[in-house]
């Protein structure tokens, strides 16, 4: 147990102390300090330099069944005295729920690998040069790149919660994070902007320069973009696109809360095939460094390993504590938050099952086709329908990217088209704290403007 | 207060604290259960400082005289740290003729007057009604929250500016199922001001009216086919394209990264129909959510012509881009919280109507779509922008059909502007609610009148 930890924990004891006086039936308090040190660059040049702490507490009271939340982030007695007010105020204006209520302890295995003493103690100047090298390795590449902004941020939190229901636990983790924004302008062309971000849990595997130089590559090769060709058939995703379109909104749909209220179509499928055969997904938040690892979930809960998908058969929904309480289950670990909000249901590191096909067999494999680099749309994840632009994207001929597209659109149904499974790759990539092969996915509608 | 920033500038660099006090309150119900009710303060004081050319920024949300002289060296040590390797130094900023006072957005019907109790209700009446809207209806939300902000920006060449305003914000959403099908829709008004802005145009009535009707039809409608389309834009359909795929671009910073306005200050751009702008007031209509009447540097938000009858005339710009480009700064610095720092951002963005009917339009377009309902939207460098429309309704021969479903959209905005060839004559605030993100959320507004345009569509033959 660090001080810091120790004083987050004394602090939440208080907390709930005056809270059961001022008429609470039950209480738990989340603390959390955070210090943040960054550097940025903006516009090819660098800017500055910050240094940000920050210090807060969320207070979740019961009268009974009824609700109140509150957050403040000063500590001094008035201010925490005036959060526990509200917080009583608005459980006695709110109708009861037997939902409502506090989880009970639950043991967890200890998580390893989520301090870096070297992260924790970088100075500000450490941050600066690696921020300048970011902007140098993507420049590197050729001078036509415009890096919009480039930043690394090195992060140290403490986090406890308490709760009147028996749980009680504090931590301590370091994380750094880095990443870039910006295109190519080549005279009067300006190309697709994209975005890279990575992070790490120790500083010596901050390998930043990898990221920026592939940053400042991808960023070319979209210069002189070309017209798509419109097909309804075989796409091509990147880990990036196949993350935001599909397992974004297989998350919502796996969201026990979201099951409950019939805002899911995958509601009642428990055991049943919603996948193509041999489809994995796996969450895994007690890994060791895992980047959304944890030695707890936002309500105390340990973290541990769920298969969501296996084989293409769903698994798994995901639950906190109120929503295993309506649905008459256990709590997943999968509540997550800060102390800002009450918790909410997430996921954590994410990994998706590796197929045996290189990437370049699976560019021969779609033959004549799209891939999709990164999307800019919309999913209805009630629906699954997805519909937007095929951003960094490449039209395919022959089984290789030939040309970057402008002004493609795809659209179809995310729960069909995991149905469309074709192949995923063997190598995973990955983005920040999920592992994803390139998928090759049927029945995609493809429609090319410009 | 005053008298604990001002304590704090006795330094030779250039100093900037911005003291922010921010109440928030939210309500969430879902499905006839009151899913949280949140109250939270979030206050502190961000310093920025400049030191040989480079920018330094720290925060505390501890406000005592030795809280802040600490807050204040460790901005100095991070900018001093930067300045080491910045190449180019970032010279004083210009002096301007401050106007020092208490700035305070009009509000009707101040959201005081209503108790916590009387907002947790009209959460809860609300979703009832959805629930009442009909059998298809299988889940229903409401989720009701204010911002209540007070601010003082002192700086050490001058500035004594105080801020206060309100900002709430009503979200309506009906889910509405049919076998296996569901579809949605929410209806969401954003303003600056009480309740008597946020129900000026729409009750809460109204759009859990419009939710349900929308939700519920969407089951049976057909999908439009894609491919390039005349269509005319509803006004939260055009606050989304002079938002993202034009306000963007003109975003002084993003112009120096070389976004697609980069030097084209005095070039057509748009159809002389278009005349575009960003404000920090409501022009048109009172209580757009993006009212900012001075900015986080302490600077009186303008009116800015962005695009004069099709001609670009101006970006948006704080006081260190003003510098650089050589104008005025136009009042566009913003942060969202006292420890985020100030950045380029829109407030409220518009094109000024023109004068022709809806009515007219329609009549006049033989093949078109009209596309209403925006959903979100994105757009990239070279000002190609994707936006996602909630519905669509074809025009055949001058007459307009039913409601098809949501598609997206895309194209490159100052082609779009160019092919302008109707402007209507009635102007509404559509996109208050929500923010806008730029590494850190904004308050902002968008809208206009009716505006007849040529896009790209994503669409599927009907199933």
């Amino acid at each position: 147990m660090t001080t810091a930890g120790s004083a987050l924990l004394d602090l939440c004891d208080d907390v709930l102390a005056r809270a059961k006086a001022a008429g609470a039936s039950a209480a738990e308090a989340y603390a959390e300090y955070v210090k943040q040190t960054s550097a940025s660059v903006e516009q090819n040049e660098l800017k500055g330099a910050s240094s940000a702490e920050h210090a807060a507490i969320g207070l979740r009271v019961l009268l009974g069944d009824r609700l109140g939340f509150a957050y403040v982030n000063r500590f001094d007695d008035d201010a925490l005295d005036e959060a526990i007010a509200d917080a009583v105020a608005i459980a006695k204006a709110s109708p009861g729920d037997q939902a409502n209520g506090l989880v009970e302890p639950l043991p967890g295995k200890v998580v390893k690998g989520l301090w870096d003493d070297a992260l924790a103690n970088l100075p500000p100047g450490e941050v600066v040069k690696r921020t300048a090298a970011l902007f140098d390795e993507a420049r590197k590449v050729d001078a036509r790149v415009s890096v919009d902004n480039a930043s690394f941020a090195a992060t140290l939190a403490h986090s406890a919660v308490v709760s009147t229901a028996g749980v009680r636990a504090a931590a301590s983790e370091t994380a750094a994070s880095w990443g870039l924004f910006g295109m190519a302008v080549d005279g009067n062309e300006v190309g697709s902007f994209d975005a890279y971000s990575a992070g790490a849990r120790r500083l010596k595997d901050a390998r930043t320069a990898a990221g920026a130089c592939r940053f400042g590559e991808t960023v070319m090769s979209l210069l002189g973009p070309r017209a798509g060709k419109s097909y309804q058939g075989k796409v091509l995703f990147s880990a990036d696109a196949f993350c935001e379109i599909f397992l974004d909104t297989l998350f919502e749909a796996i969201d026990g809360d979201a099951v409950q209220k019939g805002k899911s179509r995958l509601k009642g499928k428990l055991g049943q095939r919603v996948a193509s055969p041999g489809f994995l997904v796996v969450d895994d938040g007690a890994k060791h460094g895992g980047l959304a690892s944890g030695a707890f979930d936002r309500e105390g809960l340990p973290h541990r390993r769920t298969v969501v998908l296996g084989d293409g058969v769903l698994h798994a929904f995901l639950y906190d504590g109120k929503a295993a309480r309506r649905a008459k289950t256990r709590p997943t670990g999968h509540a997550l938050g800060s102390a800002r909000n009450l918790p909410s249901i997430g996921t954590t590191n994410v990994e998706v099952g590796a197929g045996s096909a290189s990437d370049d067999e699976l560019l021969r494999e779609l033959g004549d086709g799209l891939w999709v680099g990164r999307f800019s749309g919309n999913v209805d994840a009630v629906s699954g329908d997805f519909s937007g632009v095929a951003k960094g994207s490449f039209l395919v001929e022959r089984g290789k990217r030939t040309a970057p597209v402008k002004e493609t659109l795809i659209a179809g149904n995310v729960f069909d088209c995991f149905t469309r499974v074709i192949a995923c790759g063997k190598e995973r990539h990955p983005v920040m704290a999920t592992a994803c092969p390139w998928v090759l996915v049927d029945g995609v509608d493809v429609t090319a403007g410009g | 207060m005053l008298e604990l920033l001002e304590g704090a500038l006795a330094h030779g660099d250039w100093l900037e604290l911005r003291f922010h006090d921010r109440k928030s309150r939210s309500v969430l119900v879902e499905d006839g259960k009151l899913e949280g009710a949140r109250s939270m303060r979030h206050a502190g004081v961000g310093v920025r400082t400049l030191v040989n050319g480079a920018w330094g920024f720290a925060s505390t949300s501890v406000l005592t005289p030795e809280a802040l002289a600490g807050a204040v060296a460790a901005a100095r040590a991070a900018a001093s740290a930067a300045a080491k390797r910045r190449g180019s130094k970032q010279p004083r900023l210009p002096s301007l003729s401050w106007r020092n006072q208490t700035y305070r957005s009009p509000t009707r019907e101040p959201l005081d007057d209503k108790s916590l109790q009387e907002k947790i209700e009209l959460a809860l009446d609300t979703e009832a009604k959805i629930k009442r809207g009909g059998r298809r209806i299988t889940s229903s939300s409401v989720r009701y929250s204010e911002l209540i902000d007070e601010k003082l920006i002192v700086t050490s060449d001058g500035a004594r500016v105080r801020i206060a305003d309100t900002k709430p914000e009503l979200r309506v959403t009906a889910v509405a199922a049919m076998e296996a099908e569901l579809q949605s829709c929410t209806v969401a008004e954003g303003k600056t001001g009480g309740f008597g802005d946020l129900f000026a145009r729409k009750s809460a009535d109204e759009m859990v009216e419009k939710a349900v009707k929308v939700a519920t039809d969407l089951l049976r409608a057909g999908y439009v086919d894609g491919g390039k389309k005349r269509v005319i834009l509803a006004p939260d359909v055009v606050g989304l394209l002079v938002h993202e795929a034009i306000g963007h671009t003109v975003e002084a910073d993003f112009v120096l990264s070389g976004s697609a306005a980069a030097g084209k200050i005095g070039e057509r751009v748009a159809s002389e129909l278009v005349t575009l702008c960003d404000s920090g007031v409501s022009e048109h209509e009172a209580g757009a959510g993006g009212v900012v009447l001075v900015d986080d540097e302490g600077v009186p938000a303008q009116r800015v012509e962005i695009i004069k009858d099709g001609v670009l005339r101006s970006y948006l710009h704080n006081r260190e881009s003003a510098a650089r480009f050589g104008v005025e700064p136009t009042g566009n610095a913003r942060a969202f919280e006292f420890d985020n720092e100030p950045l380029i951002r829109m407030r409220n963005t518009y094109i000024e109507p023109g004068s022709t009917p809806l009515s007219r339009m329609v009549a006049e377009t033989a093949d078109g779509l009209l596309l209403v309902g925006a959903k979100n939207g994105q757009a990239d460098a070279n000002a190609e922008f994707m936006f996602v429309v909630g519905e669509v309704y074809p025009i055949k021969h001058g007459m307009l059909g039913p409601l098809h479903r949501g598609t997206t959209i895309t194209g490159n905005a100052f082609d779009v502007l160019k092919s302008v060839d109707m402007v209507g004559d009635q102007f509404a605030w559509e996109l208050g609610s929500g923010y806008c993100g730029k590494g850190q959320p904004a308050k902002v507004d968008a809208g206009g009148p009716h505006v007849r345009c040529t896009v790209t569509l994503a669409g599927k033959e009907p199933t």
